[in-house]
């Protein structure tokens, strides 16, 4: 006969009712403790709890104590760190804000005293321009005088020489200052009807 | 049927995880069941002390490196057991008893451990001598050693619990001495309010008593059915093996193999998970003993 999956399980089944209900056949009873395997195993236990307490469980405990205080105040620091660091980059940013608003003022008051700068000094140099065209003037009219009073008394000496070369004779001091008088009359009455 | 009869007469599945007698001391009997708790209790001597090295071996206020490989396994688990299983129970009372609570776990986790090992298969194979190894915590001597010591120990905090409580409330030592196992006794009845309290004081008391024995009877039996069965229905898969001799005989092998696979699998949870039941109970009942009121 065919061994199947139905008589595996069945035998399977009967082995193991059959082992529970046995008890395994050289021992009575397997769930009856005895009571020197179970003082033996109170023995080892509590000998193994005293070395292990003594020797590796407290240092590991202290360890491990240590550790979590580490972790804990680590990240309680890590936290304070952050809450300040957070106040700190609050406070930079405002004064940010702050320096910057500050820089665009310092920005906007110089470009203010610049263009107060540069019309002072466009106002300065348009009159001092002035001041010199004035003075270039006033030279040039007292210039203008003084030729022409050097051209009258040039041309009165000629006209002097020359009358007196014409006459003949000595003219008296009379008729000098009456020639130059009309000479310088004559020469101004050209110069106004030529200007 | 003929091979199912030919099966059960051949297997005895119960031989595989029952206490055999190795060698005899006078009066005395030397069981593999013994020999696997020296196995066990000798290579905790030997990992646990190596862990501790790392604390022991630093100088004042230098702090270990993080732990790797096998320290770290075993850390990781002793820091679970602290942190999830005994200090919810215990709170402040937690690392008086935690060398205890480890000793016991990992006692349970490395005789379970141990007993998934075909080390007996092994041994038969090259010594030729069977049962010399085997799985303690599938003998119900070993779990009712193990489960004597629990109710013990949280039996015996309780009354150090109710001697220290004793003291603080004004009592001399030999009053709070004598007074500590009655005080712990009574501290064991739940309290009910007023006339009713008094009437069911008694038939509660009784009905405690009696379940401080019934909580390490659980405890031992709860560890001694759990190896006990997995190991007896895996050996009894294993026992088909004999009976397939033909080719087509494959379609009983391959369940029966697979089967074993998976039970293998289950009762590596199941020795993890045993040992885990065993100290968070223990736990359970020590917190329970030295603070009644929680």
């Amino acid at each position: 006969m065919r061994f199947s999956l139905r008589h595996a399980m069945f035998a399977t089944l009967c082995l193991t009712s059959v082992a529970f209900a046995s008890g395994g056949g050289e021992n009575p009873d397997p769930v009856i403790p005895d009571l020197w395997q179970a003082g033996f195993t109170i023995a080892v236990f509590l000998l193994l709890l005293f070395i292990l307490g003594k020797f590796a469980f407290k240092p590991i405990m202290k360890g491990l104590n240590d550790r979590e205080a580490f972790i804990t105040s680590a990240l309680r620091d890590a936290d304070e760190a952050s809450k300040k660091a957070q106040t700190q980059l609050a406070e930079y940013n405002e004064k940010l804000d702050h320096a910057r608003a500050e820089a665009t003022a310092i920005v906007e008051e110089g470009r203010r005293d610049a263009e107060v700068a540069k019309r002072s000094i466009q106002d300065e140099a348009r009159s001092e321009a002035d001041k010199m065209i004035d003075r270039a003037k006033r030279e040039i009219g007292i210039a203008r005088d003084s030729a022409v009073r050097e051209l009258c008394d040039l041309g009165a000496k000629l006209a002097t020489d020359a009358a007196t070369k014409i006459v003949g004779r000595e003219l008296s001091s009379d008729d000098h200052e009456r020639l130059i008088r009309e000479s310088i009359d004559e020469i101004t009455a050209r110069s106004a009807s030529r200007n | 049927m003929t091979h199912v009869t030919t099966l059960m007469a051949s297997g005895d599945p119960m031989s595989h995880v029952l206490p055999h007698e190795i060698a005899r001391f006078g009066p005395f009997s030397f069981t593999n069941h013994m020999l696997m708790l020296l196995i066990s209790a000798g290579l905790m001597l030997l990992i646990f002390p190596m862990i501790a090295r790392r604390y022991t071996a630093l100088s004042a206020g230098e702090r270990p490196s993080a732990p790797s490989g096998i320290v770290n396994f075993f850390e990781s688990i002793m820091n679970f057991i602290r942190k999830e299983v005994v200090y919810p129970s215990l709170h402040e009372h937690t690392d008086r008893f935690l060398p205890y609570l480890w000793t016991l776990f990992f006692f349970i986790l490395f005789n379970n451990l141990l007993g998934m090992i075909p080390m007996d298969a092994i041994s038969s194979a090259v010594f030729g001598k069977q049962h010399l190894f085997g799985t303690a915590t599938a003998g119900i001597s070993v779990t009712a050693g193990l489960a004597i010591v629990s109710f013990l120990v949280f039996h015996g905090a309780g009354v150090v619990a109710q001697y220290h409580h004793g003291v603080e409330h004004g009592k001399s030592a030999g009053t709070a001495l004598v007074m500590a196992p009655f005080s712990y006794l009574a501290s064991m009845v739940p309290a009910v309010p007023g006339i009713i309290g008094k009437v069911l004081f008694l038939p509660l008391l009784a009905l405690e008593f009696a379940l401080s024995f019934v909580k390490p009877f659980a405890l031992a039996i709860r560890l001694f059915a759990n190896m006990l069965a997995g190991h007896v229905v895996l050996a009894s898969l294993l026992a088909l093996a004999p009976a397939i001799r033909h080719l087509s005989d494959a379609g009983v092998a391959l369940p029966a193999v697979l089967g074993c696979a998976a039970l293998s699998c289950l009762e590596l949870f199941v020795a993890f998970l045993q040992a885990y039941i065993f100290v968070f109970l223990t736990s359970m009942f020590i917190g329970a003993a030295v603070s009644p009121d929680h």
